[in-house]
């Protein structure tokens, strides 16, 4: 659907290239192939554009380059990159709205921390408790869980449930197929690993920031246009535990210079109820105490949340420069077929100039053979045969000249010349149909004919063998070869017939003896 | 990276087409037949790594005559003296006239001029041969061509392969490093055993054959892992699929016909894609006889007896179901998504062996049933797709036989790892049976990272089962 233009003549694709079409792939450049992937994935065909693979085969590279130049080059990929924008887009505006929501949150919940009925003192630990406490029991358990299971998401749920939404919204906003791939795609990239893990840590913590900005900026607020006192309160608890916890608090925050109540200002700041506000704290005592809020605030929310933020931000750049597509996935496999073949053909680099290709078809004789003279005998190029019982081929009556077992050169003279001295009738020639009948074998048959000055009669063995390892039809083709080399080779007509030599047929042998009946005595 | 140059030789019908069509994953390249000289003229084929040009092969005409030949230098030599070597190269060279005349020696003379020009050679043997006087001679002209030879054992995976005959033969004329290769059975360990004996007899070569090894491998896992993924794709499709069809004989009759050719067809799907990963297309071979449609393939995927044949318990409801050996879960929903659908899968999938009477109640609540695969039918259906991965994965590009599922030397079908694959598959997909939209037979678009997941993982339990078939 989604051809080249047709246009444009593909003859050399690589004219048109641009300087930045070899561009290393980034993530942007892979997530596009990604969403390409999942939009051919959901179609019976891939997309079948000569040109872009062109241009890809033409780029330096590993696959993974080539399928990200290929993606970057189909008339799909502007719509591609334009949906992956869109996503991004409406994954900022939904992160910047969720982020004005916190904020407000943490302001709202500032103002609800530092509010007192009129005359009485704000409860210091019961503020800092509803400031930070939901956060820092949040912020423990991911620290637990991302402990505890390093390669999951489920640590960032606040990042889980914002992108369960985030997804429900984009489907919705952006619907078609290839907002759909580009969907699909960030999903599978995102559920695979590090990025998701990261990303939604990210979420996790800057949605905290958020909250926590919101609440220090409300606190900040509140302290510099109201008087606010502080005091502490206890009924079952006695005034020895609270001072070295309150010290304790402020330990960190003193260190860092923030204005932290004394021994003697927090041990005067308990306030039993009844007594007026002013009885309670004096000023540089409240002074003291908003001090240690903030320091609280900004050292034991906002300093650990910001940090994990930009661990998780650092993590997740890292993670994004590392992620790479994921090469197994079969729609890619298919695709390296064209993008990096494992092979090329170089064509024909020393023709054919002989043109003896056509083989004469076997033109053997199938009548009893007529002739004068001994029966002379030789295996060539098969087993030895010497000792056998069935060697020469035991048939009544017939009394051979055997020459024997015929492989190397010198094997080859001498039987020669024992043909020569022998002048048999008829010389019998047992060759294995395992063997190709090839030309040495025929110049051997030319030559031996001549040196016997008779006809030869091949006796083709190992035919069962052939066909178990090949098949039949193969075994009669190997038959039809070595009747043809017999033609090819000799001068005179002869004979070539399959005789097992180790288990000769009932029928071969019958056909074997009534070929040599017409010998003549 | 420095090209290498290979001359691939041998005698005639040794398989030398064939050597070059398994290393170049190419089953179309040249000719091959169990006629000899079938290839008579010299064809080169590139492997490339990331696209370049690593190993250059040279398939050649097989050599006949080599008894000939060796006779016909003698003469020469004598006529002109000098050393063996000197007479091969007055063999090979035009004469002062421009003329060039090998006589009948034709087909070795491109095949030895092309060692000449090479850096090295590959002599291919059938290993199932004896090893006859015509080899040595050979091997002898071989050695006069003053270029780096390595013997290749072809067909040793032949019962009638004699590898050790042969290399007692190679070593006595100093042959000691001998590859060994089987072209139509593929040994992908035998592949990288080669390249690494080219890398220690070729050392100039040394970085481009690490390279080649190192592709080598990275593609064979890529293959595994995307077939296996293809599989996993195949049985999330399946497994997920699940069709609702109202009350009535008529309707449940053709849903169930509907069933089946959706599955079938995508089964067809998943088969088509596995050739196409490991580069057998079955086009190319119609003639020639690749097509899983008849055969074991053939045998109908809903039939007890197929089921049988791989060794699965049916659970009964498969064998003795009423329509076709496909027992179907028929449960509530199709109304409603979310909590109604699951709890009536969930009970669906309690209801079990008296699922008939469920099936009657709940029926008679909604008034829609559900239509799905059977477990038993995807046991059955992951089972013969890994055995098919597995023949793929031991099929040379020069095999001319049928893909089977049951190769003569492959893992036999129904055992107990494949029970136990069986087993971990089950677990996976049983998840997945409340997931409609996971299956692209249903929605082609859905945007799911949760289907990634899931494919990743079954991918992982799949491409271990695959790696046992190295």
């Amino acid at each position: 659907m989604t051809s080249s233009e047709p246009t444009k003549p593909n003859s050399d694709p690589t004219a048109d290239r641009t300087a930045t079409d070899c561009a290393a792939a980034d993530f942007q450049g892979r997530l596009v192939a990604e969403a390409l992937r999942s939009y051919e994935a959901a179609r019976p065909q891939a997309i079948d554009d000569r040109r872009a693979v062109a241009l890809a085969r033409a780029c330096p590279g590993d696959l993974e380059q080539k399928i990200v130049v290929r993606a970057r080059n189909l008339d799909l990929a502007a719509g591609l990159t334009e949906a992956v924008r869109h996503l991004r887009g409406t994954t900022r505006v939904s992160l910047a709205l969720a982020g004005l929501l916190a904020l407000v949150a943490g302001g709202t919940t500032a103002h609800t921390a530092l509010q007192a009925p009129a005359a009485t003192p704000v409860n210091f630990h019961w503020a800092l408790v509803s400031l930070l406490g939901v956060e820092s029991l949040a912020l423990l358990l991911w620290i637990a869980i991302s402990l505890a299971r390093p390669k999951s998401a489920s640590a960032s749920s606040l990042g889980l449930a914002l992108a369960a939404l985030g997804r429900r919204i984009t489907a919705w906003l952006h619907r078609g197929p290839v907002q759909a791939a580009v969907l699909q795609a960030a999903g599978a990239s995102l559920a695979r690993g590090a990025i998701g893990r990261w990303s939604l840590g990210a979420v996790t913590h800057g949605l905290w920031l958020a909250f926590l900005a919101g609440a220090l900026a409300m606190a900040l607020l509140l302290l510099s246009a109201k008087q606010v006192s502080f005091a502490w309160q206890t009924t079952i608890l006695s005034e020895r535990s609270y001072l070295p916890l309150t010290e304790g608090l402020a330990a960190l925050p003193r260190l860092a210079g923030f204005p932290v109540p004394s021994r003697d200002e927090i041990r005067d700041s308990r306030w039993d109820g009844a007594s007026p506000v002013s009885n309670g704290a004096p000023m540089d005592a409240s002074q003291a105490w908003s001090g240690l809020l903030v320091g609280s605030l900004v050292l034991y929310g906002l300093l650990p949340r910001g940090l994990l933020l930009l661990l998780c931000l650092a993590a997740r750049a890292r993670a994004l420069g590392r992620f790479r597509l994921d090469l197994g996935l079969p729609e890619y496999q298919r695709l390296a077929a064209d993008l990096v073949p494992p092979a090329h053909r170089d064509g024909v680099i020393d023709g054919d100039d002989a043109a003896g290709g056509a083989v004469p078809d076997s033109d053997t004789r199938d009548e009893p053979i007529a002739f004068t003279g001994p029966l002379a005998v030789l295996a060539l190029e098969i087993e030895p045969a010497d000792g056998s019982p069935l060697w020469p081929p035991p048939l009544p009556g017939i009394e051979w000249r055997d020459l024997g077992t015929v492989d190397s050169r010198e094997e080859r003279e001498r039987a020669c010349a024992a043909a020569t001295a022998t002048q048999p009738g008829l010389l019998l020639v047992a060759v294995s149909l395992l063997t190709s009948p090839d030309r040495g074998v025929g110049a051997f048959l030319a030559r031996i004919e001549r040196a016997a000055n008779a006809p030869l009669c091949l006796l083709l063995s190992d035919r069962r063998r052939l066909a178990a390892r090949n098949s039949a039809s193969e075994a009669e083709q190997r038959i039809r070869d070595w009747r043809a080399l017999l033609v090819r080779s000799c001068a005179r007509p002869g004979w070539a017939i399959p005789y097992d030599l180790a288990a000769p047929e009932e029928s071969e042998r019958a056909k074997l003896a009534a070929l040599l009946e017409g010998r003549r005595p | 990276m420095k090209l290498v140059q290979l001359a691939v030789v041998g005698h005639t019908n040794t398989g030398k087409t064939s050597l070059l069509r398994t290393l170049t994953r190419d089953a179309s390249f040249g000719q091959v037949s169990n006629s000899p000289a079938t290839t008579r003229h010299v064809e080169a084929s590139s492997l490339l790594v990331r696209g370049e040009p690593a190993a250059r092969l040279f398939d050649t005409p097989g050599l006949e005559d080599s008894t000939g030949l060796l006779d016909h230098l003698d003469a020469l030599r004598r006529q002109q003296g000098g050393d063996a070597a000197g007479a091969l190269q007055s063999f090979l060279q035009a004469d002062d006239h421009g003329r060039f005349d090998p006589g009948p020696f034709d087909q070795e003379a491109k095949a030895l001029r092309q060692v000449v020009a090479c850096d090295g050679a590959l002599y291919v043997i059938d290993a199932r041969e004896r090893v006859l006087a015509k080899y040595r001679d050979e091997l002898e002209i071989l050695g006069r061509c003053a270029r780096p030879v390595l013997p290749l054992l072809n067909f040793v995976a032949d019962p009638e392969a004699r590898p050790d005959l042969w290399r007692e033969q190679l070593a006595r004329v100093n042959m000691h490093a001998v590859a060994q290769f089987d072209t139509v059975v593929f040994d992908e360990l035998g592949e990288l055993r080669l390249f690494e004996s080219l890398r220690v007899l070729l050392d100039r070569f040394a970085p481009t054959f690490e390279a080649l090894m190192a592709d080598a491998r990275e593609r064979r896992a890529l293959l595994r892992r995307s077939s296996a993924g293809s599989i996993a794709d195949l049985l999330i499709d399946v497994a997920a699929l699940r069709l609702t069809v109202p009350e009535g004989e008529a309707e449940a009759t053709a849903a169930l016909a509907s069933l089946q050719e959706t599955v079938r067809q995508r089964e067809q799907r998943a088969v088509d894609q596995l050739l196409e990963l490991h580069r057998f297309a079955p086009g190319d071979y119609l003639s020639e006889s690749l097509p899983i449609v008849d055969g074991k393939w053939g045998l109908d995927l809903f039939s007890p007896d197929s089921l049988v044949e791989f060794g699965l318990t049916t659970g009964g409801a498969a064998a003795s179901g009423a329509l076709a050996g496909l027992a179907i879960d028929l449960m509530v929903g199709g109304i409603t998504l979310g909590a109604a659908a699951a709890a009536g899968a969930t009970v669906g999938g309690l209801i079990g062996a008296a699922r008939s009477r469920g099936r009657e109640l709940l029926d008679g609540l909604r008034g829609h049933r559900e239509l799905r695969i059977e477990d038993a039918i995807l046991d059955l259906l992951a089972l013969r797709q890994v055995a098919l991965v597995r023949a793929l994965l031991r099929r040379g590009h020069a095999s001319q036989e049928r893909v089977r599922t049951d190769p003569p030397n492959g893992p036999p079908i129904g055992d107990k790892d494949d029970a136990d694959l069986a087993r971990a598959l089950r677990k996976e997909l049983a998840r997945l049976r409340h997931r409609p939209e996971w299956s692209h037979l249903l929605q082609p678009e859905s945007s799911n990272g949760g289907r990634a997941t899931c494919h990743a993982r079954l991918t992982e339990i799949l491409a271990e089962a695959l790696e046992g078939a190295r």
